[in-house]
């Protein structure tokens, strides 16, 4: 599973060489996911939204069901009870949970820190910037 | 819970005969339990449809995008170089 944060999804157009990041994956039977809920932040509601409009037109979005919506609270609560001052923010949980539902993948965000915390327990989920 | 029961009512359907492994109906008859067999199946390849559907569509979005934004060459294997780390990262 490919996950895109909101950082990036604009970055599956304009960026050539991540294109071929994706392609590559892609090839190899890996599958692309937008979270619906990046949107909330990656959307302006400008022209400068269009790469970010093309990505989505093409691959489309994914809705967070209760489930994944749960998860990204427990995953969310357990970097809490570690005891870091700052804790990830709802949209960055509910993207962790999407790859951690998947069990296997890589998120691509221009932010690793936070995503890497809330999926500390999933080893075989790589969080990375494009 | 009610609305989808009305909608998986409503999906016309049609009896197919396939040829499956045996081990792997057994263990989706334990996976399914009461939903049965023909509602398991039916999920798993309307999931399995829509991933391939998704990847379809990244790799024709893609060469629209290589057609009028062709790539440098050095940039291709740059990606793939990255791409490998990956697939490294997450399958070791």
């Amino acid at each position: 599973m490919i996950v895109l944060d909101s950082s990036v999804v604009d970055r599956a157009t304009t960026d050539k060489e991540f294109r071929w990041v994706l392609r590559d994956l892609v090839e190899q039977g890996w599958v692309p996911l937008i979270p619906t809920v990046v949107l909330a932040e990656a959307a302006t509601g400008t022209p400068a939204d269009a790469p970010l409009n093309q990505t989505v037109k093409a691959i489309g979005t994914t809705d967070a069901t209760p489930v994944t919506a749960r998860l990204a609270g427990r995953l969310r609560h357990s970097v809490d009870r570690s005891g870091v001052r700052r804790i990830p923010g709802g949209i960055d949980a509910i993207v962790a949970a999407h790859a951690a539902e998947a069990r296997a993948g890589v998120v691509f965000t221009a932010d690793p820190s936070d995503l890497r915390r809330l999926l500390a327990d999933s080893p075989q989920i790589t969080v990375t910037k494009p | 819970m009610g609305s989808s029961r009305v909608i998986l009512l409503l999906m016309p359907t049609r009896k197919v005969s396939v040829t499956l492994e045996a081990d792997s109906i057994a263990r989706a008859r334990r996976s399914a339990g009461p939903r049965g067999l023909s509602s398991y199946l039916d999920t798993a390849l309307a999931e399995k449809l829509e991933r391939d559907e998704k990847r379809t569509a990244q790799l024709t979005y893609l060469d629209d995008l290589e057609r009028s934004d062709p790539t440098p060459v050095a940039t291709k294997q740059r990606a793939h170089k990255r791409a490998e780390r990956i697939r490294d990262l997450v399958t070791r």
